[in-house]
Protein backbone atom coordinates (compact mmCIF):
# COMPACT_ATOMS: atom_id res chain seq x y z
CA UNK A 1 0.00 0.00 0.00
CA UNK A 2 2.72 2.37 0.63
CA UNK A 3 4.68 1.55 -2.31
CA UNK A 4 1.49 1.98 -4.11
CA UNK A 5 1.56 5.89 -3.02
CA UNK A 6 -0.61 5.87 0.01
CA UNK A 7 -0.27 8.26 2.85
CA UNK A 8 -0.69 7.75 6.38
CA UNK A 9 -4.46 8.73 5.72
CA UNK A 10 -5.59 6.66 2.84
CA UNK A 11 -3.71 3.96 4.44
CA UNK A 12 -5.53 3.73 7.80
CA UNK A 13 -9.15 4.59 5.73
CA UNK A 14 -8.43 1.62 3.35
CA UNK A 15 -6.49 -0.60 5.12
CA UNK A 16 -6.32 -0.40 8.78
CA UNK A 17 -10.20 0.16 9.51
CA UNK A 18 -11.24 -2.04 7.58
CA UNK A 19 -9.65 -4.79 8.95
CA UNK A 20 -10.42 -3.70 12.28
CA UNK A 21 -14.10 -3.29 11.43
CA UNK A 22 -15.30 -6.03 13.33
CA UNK A 23 -13.07 -5.33 16.52
CA UNK A 24 -14.81 -1.42 16.10
CA UNK A 25 -18.42 -2.91 15.97
CA UNK A 26 -18.15 -5.14 19.05
CA UNK A 27 -16.36 -2.24 21.05
CA UNK A 28 -19.09 0.15 19.50
CA UNK A 29 -21.62 -2.34 21.05
CA UNK A 30 -20.37 -2.78 24.43
CA UNK A 31 -20.43 1.29 24.80
CA UNK A 32 -24.00 1.72 23.36
CA UNK A 33 -25.26 -1.03 25.63
CA UNK A 34 -23.61 0.25 28.59
CA UNK A 35 -24.92 3.86 27.72
CA UNK A 36 -28.54 2.22 27.20
CA UNK A 37 -28.36 0.23 30.77
CA UNK A 38 -26.29 3.38 32.59
CA UNK A 39 -28.27 3.71 36.17
CA UNK A 40 -25.41 5.18 38.70
CA UNK A 41 -24.54 8.37 37.61
CA UNK A 42 -27.78 9.87 37.22
CA UNK A 43 -29.72 8.13 39.73
CA UNK A 44 -26.17 9.02 41.66
CA UNK A 45 -25.86 12.55 41.02
CA UNK A 46 -29.64 14.20 40.01
CA UNK A 47 -31.63 11.14 41.32
CA UNK A 48 -33.58 11.89 37.71
CA UNK A 49 -34.81 15.49 38.98
CA UNK A 50 -35.24 18.12 38.20
CA UNK A 51 -38.57 17.03 37.69
CA UNK A 52 -37.44 14.02 35.21
CA UNK A 53 -35.25 16.02 32.90
CA UNK A 54 -32.91 13.70 33.65
CA UNK A 55 -34.46 10.67 34.41
CA UNK A 56 -33.32 7.75 31.79
CA UNK A 57 -35.00 4.35 31.18
CA UNK A 58 -33.23 2.71 33.92
CA UNK A 59 -33.37 5.35 36.84
CA UNK A 60 -37.62 5.09 36.06
CA UNK A 61 -37.83 1.76 36.46
CA UNK A 62 -35.61 1.95 39.79
CA UNK A 63 -38.03 4.75 41.45
CA UNK A 64 -40.90 2.54 40.12
CA UNK A 65 -39.70 -0.68 41.54
CA UNK A 66 -38.28 0.31 44.64
CA UNK A 67 -39.75 4.43 45.72
CA UNK A 68 -43.02 4.29 44.66
CA UNK A 69 -43.34 0.56 44.84
CA UNK A 70 -45.09 0.06 41.68
CA UNK A 71 -44.03 -3.65 41.58
CA UNK A 72 -45.73 -4.50 38.17
CA UNK A 73 -45.13 -1.12 36.81
CA UNK A 74 -41.56 -1.78 37.48
CA UNK A 75 -41.14 -4.84 35.93
CA UNK A 76 -42.44 -3.87 32.76
CA UNK A 77 -40.52 -1.25 32.26
CA UNK A 78 -37.10 -3.42 33.28
CA UNK A 79 -38.78 -5.72 30.36
CA UNK A 80 -39.04 -2.77 27.94
CA UNK A 81 -35.29 -1.91 28.93
CA UNK A 82 -34.09 -5.89 28.15
CA UNK A 83 -35.98 -5.77 24.65
CA UNK A 84 -34.49 -2.47 23.80
CA UNK A 85 -31.16 -3.63 24.59
CA UNK A 86 -31.95 -7.03 22.95
CA UNK A 87 -32.89 -5.01 19.55
CA UNK A 88 -29.54 -2.97 19.39
CA UNK A 89 -27.11 -6.09 20.11
CA UNK A 90 -28.86 -7.90 16.85
CA UNK A 91 -29.11 -4.78 14.85
CA UNK A 92 -24.80 -4.78 15.80
CA UNK A 93 -24.31 -8.15 15.18
CA UNK A 94 -26.09 -7.86 11.94
CA UNK A 95 -23.67 -5.19 11.01
CA UNK A 96 -20.55 -7.52 12.03
CA UNK A 97 -21.41 -9.77 9.62
CA UNK A 98 -18.01 -9.34 7.14
CA UNK A 99 -19.48 -8.05 3.94
CA UNK A 100 -17.27 -10.41 0.98
CA UNK A 101 -13.46 -10.68 1.44
CA UNK A 102 -11.61 -7.72 1.16
CA UNK A 103 -8.46 -7.72 -0.48
CA UNK B 1 5.32 16.19 7.74
CA UNK B 2 7.06 16.64 10.82
CA UNK B 3 4.78 20.02 11.29
CA UNK B 4 1.42 17.99 11.01
CA UNK B 5 2.96 15.38 13.55
CA UNK B 6 3.92 18.05 16.41
CA UNK B 7 -0.21 19.19 16.06
CA UNK B 8 -1.09 15.99 16.62
CA UNK B 9 1.04 15.91 19.94
CA UNK B 10 -0.23 19.08 21.06
CA UNK B 11 -3.90 17.82 20.65
CA UNK B 12 -3.35 14.12 22.34
CA UNK B 13 -1.43 16.42 25.07
CA UNK B 14 -4.95 18.46 25.41
CA UNK B 15 -7.18 15.55 25.39
CA UNK B 16 -5.00 13.56 28.23
CA UNK B 17 -5.21 16.67 30.48
CA UNK B 18 -9.36 17.10 29.88
CA UNK B 19 -9.09 13.98 31.05
CA UNK B 20 -7.15 13.97 33.82
CA UNK B 21 -8.53 17.17 35.00
CA UNK B 22 -11.75 16.04 36.91
CA UNK B 23 -9.28 13.71 38.97
CA UNK B 24 -6.79 16.51 39.49
CA UNK B 25 -9.77 18.64 40.90
CA UNK B 26 -11.28 15.89 42.97
CA UNK B 27 -7.39 15.46 44.65
CA UNK B 28 -6.90 19.25 45.43
CA UNK B 29 -10.65 19.61 46.88
CA UNK B 30 -9.94 16.65 48.73
CA UNK B 31 -6.59 18.35 50.36
CA UNK B 32 -8.29 21.90 50.67
CA UNK B 33 -9.51 22.77 54.19
CA UNK B 34 -13.10 23.64 54.18
CA UNK B 35 -13.18 27.52 54.59
CA UNK B 36 -10.96 27.32 51.41
CA UNK B 37 -13.29 25.62 49.02
CA UNK B 38 -16.12 27.33 50.00
CA UNK B 39 -13.83 30.99 48.38
CA UNK B 40 -12.98 31.34 44.74
CA UNK B 41 -11.05 28.32 43.14
CA UNK B 42 -7.09 28.30 43.02
CA UNK B 43 -5.38 25.64 41.54
CA UNK B 44 -3.67 24.53 44.16
CA UNK B 45 -4.87 25.03 47.87
CA UNK B 46 -3.01 27.76 49.72
CA UNK B 47 -2.79 25.55 53.66
CA UNK B 48 -2.92 21.80 52.52
CA UNK B 49 -4.57 19.90 54.54
CA UNK B 50 -5.10 16.12 55.60
CA UNK B 51 -7.89 17.25 58.04
CA UNK B 52 -10.53 15.19 55.29
CA UNK B 53 -8.22 12.27 55.12
CA UNK B 54 -8.36 12.26 58.82
CA UNK B 55 -12.17 12.81 58.80
CA UNK B 56 -12.82 10.00 56.71
CA UNK B 57 -10.68 7.70 58.42
CA UNK B 58 -12.39 7.96 61.77
CA UNK B 59 -15.54 9.45 61.40
CA UNK B 60 -16.94 7.77 58.23
CA UNK B 61 -18.03 4.43 57.06
CA UNK B 62 -15.26 4.45 54.15
CA UNK B 63 -12.84 1.98 56.43
CA UNK B 64 -15.63 -0.16 56.44
CA UNK B 65 -16.94 0.18 52.93
CA UNK B 66 -13.23 -0.58 51.51
CA UNK B 67 -13.13 -3.86 53.22
CA UNK B 68 -16.68 -4.91 52.13
CA UNK B 69 -15.85 -3.98 48.63
CA UNK B 70 -12.34 -5.63 48.58
CA UNK B 71 -14.10 -8.60 50.16
CA UNK B 72 -17.07 -8.85 47.59
CA UNK B 73 -14.86 -7.83 44.85
CA UNK B 74 -11.96 -10.55 45.42
CA UNK B 75 -14.35 -13.70 46.39
CA UNK B 76 -16.39 -12.33 42.98
CA UNK B 77 -13.51 -13.16 41.00
CA UNK B 78 -12.36 -16.55 42.78
CA UNK B 79 -16.18 -17.47 42.26
CA UNK B 80 -16.07 -16.35 38.76
CA UNK B 81 -12.55 -17.60 37.76
CA UNK B 82 -13.28 -21.21 39.17
CA UNK B 83 -16.72 -21.15 37.18
CA UNK B 84 -15.53 -19.77 34.45
CA UNK B 85 -12.32 -21.32 33.69
CA UNK B 86 -13.86 -24.71 33.01
CA UNK B 87 -16.62 -23.61 31.31
CA UNK B 88 -14.40 -22.12 29.13
CA UNK B 89 -12.51 -24.76 28.20
CA UNK B 90 -15.44 -26.66 27.38
CA UNK B 91 -17.09 -24.16 24.96
CA UNK B 92 -14.21 -23.65 23.49
CA UNK B 93 -12.44 -27.90 23.39
CA UNK B 94 -15.19 -29.99 24.05
CA UNK B 95 -17.80 -31.53 21.52
CA UNK B 96 -20.71 -30.63 22.78
CA UNK B 97 -23.84 -30.57 20.87
CA UNK B 98 -25.12 -27.32 19.76
CA UNK B 99 -21.70 -25.48 20.95
CA UNK B 100 -22.38 -22.64 18.28
CA UNK B 101 -25.67 -22.04 20.28
CA UNK B 102 -24.39 -21.83 23.88
CA UNK B 103 -21.56 -19.73 23.01
CA UNK B 104 -24.00 -17.16 21.77
CA UNK B 105 -26.77 -17.34 24.20
CA UNK B 106 -23.79 -16.41 26.68
CA UNK B 107 -22.26 -13.78 24.35
CA UNK B 108 -26.30 -12.58 24.57
CA UNK B 109 -26.56 -12.34 28.08
CA UNK B 110 -23.51 -10.20 28.44
CA UNK B 111 -26.04 -7.50 27.03
CA UNK B 112 -28.54 -8.36 29.73
CA UNK B 113 -29.32 -5.25 31.62
CA UNK B 114 -29.24 -5.20 35.57
CA UNK B 115 -32.17 -3.61 35.93
CA UNK B 116 -34.19 -6.13 34.33
CA UNK B 117 -33.27 -8.96 37.03
CA UNK B 118 -32.54 -6.29 40.16
CA UNK B 119 -36.38 -7.40 41.57
CA UNK B 120 -36.73 -10.73 41.41
CA UNK B 121 -32.84 -11.22 42.59
CA UNK B 122 -33.64 -8.86 45.32
CA UNK B 123 -37.07 -10.77 46.27
CA UNK B 124 -35.16 -14.25 45.92
CA UNK B 125 -32.01 -13.00 48.25
CA UNK B 126 -34.74 -12.30 50.92
CA UNK B 127 -36.15 -15.54 50.89
CA UNK B 128 -33.03 -17.28 51.23
CA UNK B 129 -32.18 -14.43 54.14
CA UNK B 130 -29.04 -13.18 52.25
CA UNK B 131 -30.45 -9.53 52.79
CA UNK B 132 -27.69 -7.27 53.75
CA UNK B 133 -24.79 -9.73 53.31
CA UNK B 134 -21.11 -10.55 51.21
CA UNK B 135 -22.81 -13.71 49.71
CA UNK B 136 -25.75 -11.70 48.24
CA UNK B 137 -23.66 -9.36 46.69
CA UNK B 138 -20.95 -11.62 45.58
CA UNK B 139 -23.70 -14.37 44.27
CA UNK B 140 -25.23 -11.55 41.93
CA UNK B 141 -21.91 -9.56 40.29
CA UNK B 142 -20.70 -13.23 39.37
CA UNK B 143 -23.75 -14.07 37.58
CA UNK B 144 -23.04 -11.12 35.75
CA UNK B 145 -19.71 -11.62 35.41
CA UNK B 146 -19.22 -14.86 34.17
CA UNK B 147 -20.70 -14.43 30.41
CA UNK B 148 -17.67 -11.90 29.60
CA UNK B 149 -15.48 -14.06 31.20
CA UNK B 150 -16.13 -17.66 29.54
CA UNK B 151 -16.53 -15.54 26.02
CA UNK B 152 -12.88 -14.38 26.80
CA UNK B 153 -11.68 -17.08 28.26
CA UNK B 154 -12.94 -19.57 25.71
CA UNK B 155 -10.87 -17.11 23.22
CA UNK B 156 -7.95 -17.40 24.67
CA UNK B 157 -7.68 -21.36 24.77
CA UNK B 158 -8.73 -21.38 21.36
CA UNK B 159 -5.47 -19.66 20.52
CA UNK B 160 -3.32 -22.04 22.32
CA UNK B 161 -2.06 -25.15 19.88
CA UNK B 162 -4.07 -27.98 19.87
CA UNK B 163 -0.82 -30.54 19.34
CA UNK B 164 0.52 -29.29 23.23
CA UNK B 165 -2.67 -30.70 24.49
CA UNK B 166 -2.52 -33.84 22.67
CA UNK B 167 1.04 -34.09 23.49
CA UNK B 168 -0.37 -34.39 27.15
CA UNK B 169 -3.26 -36.79 26.27
CA UNK B 170 -0.84 -38.81 24.53
CA UNK B 171 1.58 -38.72 27.79
CA UNK B 172 -1.54 -40.15 30.03
CA UNK B 173 -2.71 -36.81 30.88
CA UNK B 174 -6.45 -36.27 31.98
CA UNK B 175 -8.75 -33.95 30.80
CA UNK B 176 -8.60 -32.21 34.97
CA UNK B 177 -4.77 -32.40 34.49
CA UNK B 178 -4.28 -30.72 31.10
CA UNK B 179 -6.70 -28.09 32.16
CA UNK B 180 -4.26 -27.41 35.19
CA UNK B 181 -0.56 -28.18 34.11
CA UNK B 182 -0.82 -27.14 30.40
CA UNK B 183 -4.16 -24.80 29.58
CA UNK B 184 -3.65 -22.79 33.22
CA UNK B 185 -0.32 -21.90 32.76
CA UNK B 186 -0.45 -20.66 28.92
CA UNK B 187 -3.63 -18.58 28.98
CA UNK B 188 -1.98 -16.78 32.56
CA UNK B 189 -2.40 -13.47 30.60
CA UNK B 190 -5.81 -14.16 29.74
CA UNK B 191 -6.73 -15.27 33.08
CA UNK B 192 -5.18 -11.95 34.52
CA UNK B 193 -6.99 -9.27 32.10
CA UNK B 194 -10.39 -11.23 32.49
CA UNK B 195 -9.92 -11.70 36.65
CA UNK B 196 -8.99 -7.66 36.28
CA UNK B 197 -11.89 -6.81 34.30
CA UNK B 198 -14.24 -9.07 36.75
CA UNK B 199 -12.59 -7.39 40.08
CA UNK B 200 -12.85 -3.79 38.50
CA UNK B 201 -16.40 -4.87 37.81
CA UNK B 202 -17.54 -5.89 41.14
CA UNK B 203 -15.65 -2.76 42.60
CA UNK B 204 -17.36 -0.31 40.54
CA UNK B 205 -20.83 -2.39 40.86
CA UNK B 206 -23.43 0.41 42.19
CA UNK B 207 -26.98 -0.99 41.45
CA UNK B 208 -27.12 -4.37 43.17
CA UNK B 209 -24.82 -3.30 45.95
CA UNK B 210 -27.56 -0.26 46.59
CA UNK B 211 -30.64 -2.38 46.38
CA UNK B 212 -29.38 -5.63 48.38
CA UNK B 213 -27.43 -3.93 51.41
CA UNK B 214 -28.97 -2.15 54.40
CA UNK B 215 -26.34 -1.34 56.22
CA UNK B 216 -22.49 -0.93 56.67
CA UNK B 217 -22.14 -4.65 57.45
CA UNK B 218 -22.06 -5.08 53.85
CA UNK B 219 -22.05 -1.73 52.09
CA UNK B 220 -19.83 -1.36 49.29
CA UNK B 221 -17.98 2.06 48.43
CA UNK B 222 -19.59 3.16 45.38
CA UNK B 223 -22.93 2.64 47.89
CA UNK B 224 -21.07 4.76 50.90
CA UNK B 225 -19.60 7.18 48.31
CA UNK B 226 -23.38 7.80 47.46
CA UNK B 227 -24.91 7.82 51.01
CA UNK B 228 -22.08 10.63 51.95
CA UNK B 229 -23.64 13.82 51.38
CA UNK B 230 -25.17 14.61 55.12
CA UNK B 231 -29.08 15.76 55.76
CA UNK B 232 -27.91 19.68 56.02
CA UNK B 233 -24.52 19.70 54.42
CA UNK B 234 -22.69 18.39 51.75
CA UNK B 235 -19.16 18.13 53.07
CA UNK B 236 -17.18 18.35 49.56
CA UNK B 237 -13.68 17.58 51.01
CA UNK B 238 -14.22 14.48 52.61
CA UNK B 239 -15.99 13.28 49.90
CA UNK B 240 -13.12 13.67 47.61
CA UNK B 241 -10.63 12.73 50.11
CA UNK B 242 -12.99 9.20 50.18
CA UNK B 243 -13.22 8.91 46.09
CA UNK B 244 -9.55 9.85 46.37
CA UNK B 245 -9.31 6.71 48.75
CA UNK B 246 -12.13 4.75 46.60
CA UNK B 247 -9.56 4.94 43.03
CA UNK B 248 -6.64 3.40 44.85
CA UNK B 249 -7.04 -0.24 44.72
CA UNK B 250 -7.59 -0.70 41.28
CA UNK B 251 -5.14 1.71 40.47
CA UNK B 252 -2.50 -0.14 42.43
CA UNK B 253 -4.02 -4.47 41.25
CA UNK B 254 -3.63 -2.39 37.16
CA UNK B 255 0.12 -1.84 38.05
CA UNK B 256 0.14 -5.04 40.23
CA UNK B 257 -0.97 -7.12 37.47
CA UNK B 258 0.72 -5.20 34.64
CA UNK B 259 3.14 -7.89 33.72
CA UNK B 260 0.61 -10.72 33.38
CA UNK B 261 -1.39 -8.24 31.01
CA UNK B 262 1.33 -7.94 28.66
CA UNK B 263 2.70 -11.37 28.52
CA UNK B 264 2.42 -13.47 26.10
CA UNK B 265 3.46 -17.38 27.30
CA UNK B 266 2.63 -19.06 24.03
CA UNK B 267 5.16 -17.49 22.04
CA UNK B 268 8.27 -20.12 20.94
CA UNK B 269 6.25 -22.78 22.95
CA UNK B 270 5.88 -25.23 19.70
CA UNK B 271 9.31 -25.76 17.82
CA UNK B 272 7.83 -27.35 13.68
Amino acid sequence: MRVDGAGRAATLRYVTLPLLRSIVMIALLFRTLDALRAFDLMFVLTGGGPAGTTETLTVYAYRSLFQTLQLGFGAAVGCVIFALVMAVAWAYLRAIQPEGAAA
Amino acid sequence: MRRRWRAWDVAVLVLLAAWATPYFWQMRTSFTPDRELLAAPRAVPAAPTLAHYLAVAEKSVMPRALGNSLGVATLTTLLALVLGLPAAYAVARLPIPGKRVVLLIVVASTAFPQISTVSPLYLLLRELGLRDTWTALVLANTSFALPLLIWLLAGFIREIPIALEEAAFLDGAGRATVLRLVILPLVAPGVASAALLTFLAAWNEFLFAYTFTASEASRTVPVALALFPGVFEIPWGDIAAASILASLPPVIIVIALQRWLVRGLVAGALKD
